[in-house]
């Protein structure tokens, strides 16, 4: 073996062997889907005591998220009163609570859930905060 | 007799391979200078009527923070206006206040809010305070 070919062979293996290089996941094989989302609003009156609920249908399991955006009065005045928001489902005339927070109106979504696919209601009620019917507004986003 | 791989032969190669082996790899990134968010900023100057409202919308593409700047109300600085940020409705009836405030002109931010992706509406709105139609001016920044 000559001098030039030990040289040559040191250098070609320190190269080969000295760059930790990482290949990225092929993911052209994803069979995954897109969720797609629907946004709704959902506004009206809250009395004291009172609850109010919107009934939605998610056609894909994914995340579903409730934003109390707005809570007012009668006359329009933007209130930070805290008021009860809740995921469920519809029974009878009414909306079944699974998940509930209480909260003031942001534009951020308040509660987020993962739903499977099926029939829900998204509730608004009063904690015992309201002295007065108030107006409120709310964005629901589900898949 | 002379050995078949002299001393400075290996040195050489050692050398030589090290040098190789570091300018081979192209992992060295120059530091970059981190990007700020994205924002836009809108100036939108309109007139409120006598007992009245106006409004325009904005959409975000994510979550950040939204600042509204009543940058002045006609010539005064001390005449209070309403400021309010919501959501309109779905029928184009309205804007519905999340939040807002009686402010006169100013150069900091009267409203901030942290927002979600979505559309927005911004709304100036007479409080009861104006006796004739007044100009204004705001500036609007929303995460983009």
């Amino acid at each position: 073996m000559s001098r030039t070919r030990v040289v040559l062979g040191a250098m070609a293996l320190a190269a080969a062997t000295a760059c930790n290089s990482t290949t990225a996941p092929d993911v052209a094989d994803s069979h995954l889907t897109p969720l797609q989302f629907l946004t709704r609003t959902f506004a009206g009156a809250l009395q004291v005591q009172g609850s109010t609920f919107y009934s939605f249908h998610v056609s894909q399991a994914g995340p579903a998220s409730l934003m109390l955006a707005a809570v007012q009065t009668p006359g329009g005045a933007a209130l930070a009163t805290p008021v009860g928001i809740g995921v469920g489902v519809p029974k009878g005339t009414g909306c079944t609570r699974a998940t509930a927070i209480t909260t003031p109106p942001g534009l951020a979504a308040q509660l987020t859930v993962t739903l499977n696919p099926g029939t829900y209601c998204a509730s608004v009620f009063d904690v015992g905060t309201l002295s007065g019917t108030v107006n409120f507004a709310m964005r629901i986003t589900y898949p | 007799m002379r050995a078949a791989f002299p001393v400075q032969t290996a040195l050489v190669a050692v050398l030589l391979a090290a040098a190789f082996a570091g300018a081979g790899c192209d992992d060295a990134e120059t530091p970059t200078t981190p990007t700020r968010p994205n924002t836009t900023t809108v100036n939108w100057s309109s007139s409120l009527a006598l007992g009245g409202s106006t409004t325009r919308s904005f959409a975000t593409t994510r979550t950040g923070t939204v600042s509204v700047t009543m940058q002045s109300v006609g010539a005064s600085t001390t005449l209070r206006v309403g400021l309010g940020v919501g959501i309109p409705l779905a029928d184009g009836s309205g804007c519905v206040l999340s939040r807002s405030v009686e402010t006169t002109a100013g150069a900091t931010a009267q409203l901030e809010l942290t927002v979600d992706a979505g559309s927005y509406c911004l709304q100036v709105y007479d409080p009861g305070t104006l006796t004739s139609p007044v100009a204004f001016s705001i500036t609007l920044v929303y995460p983009s």
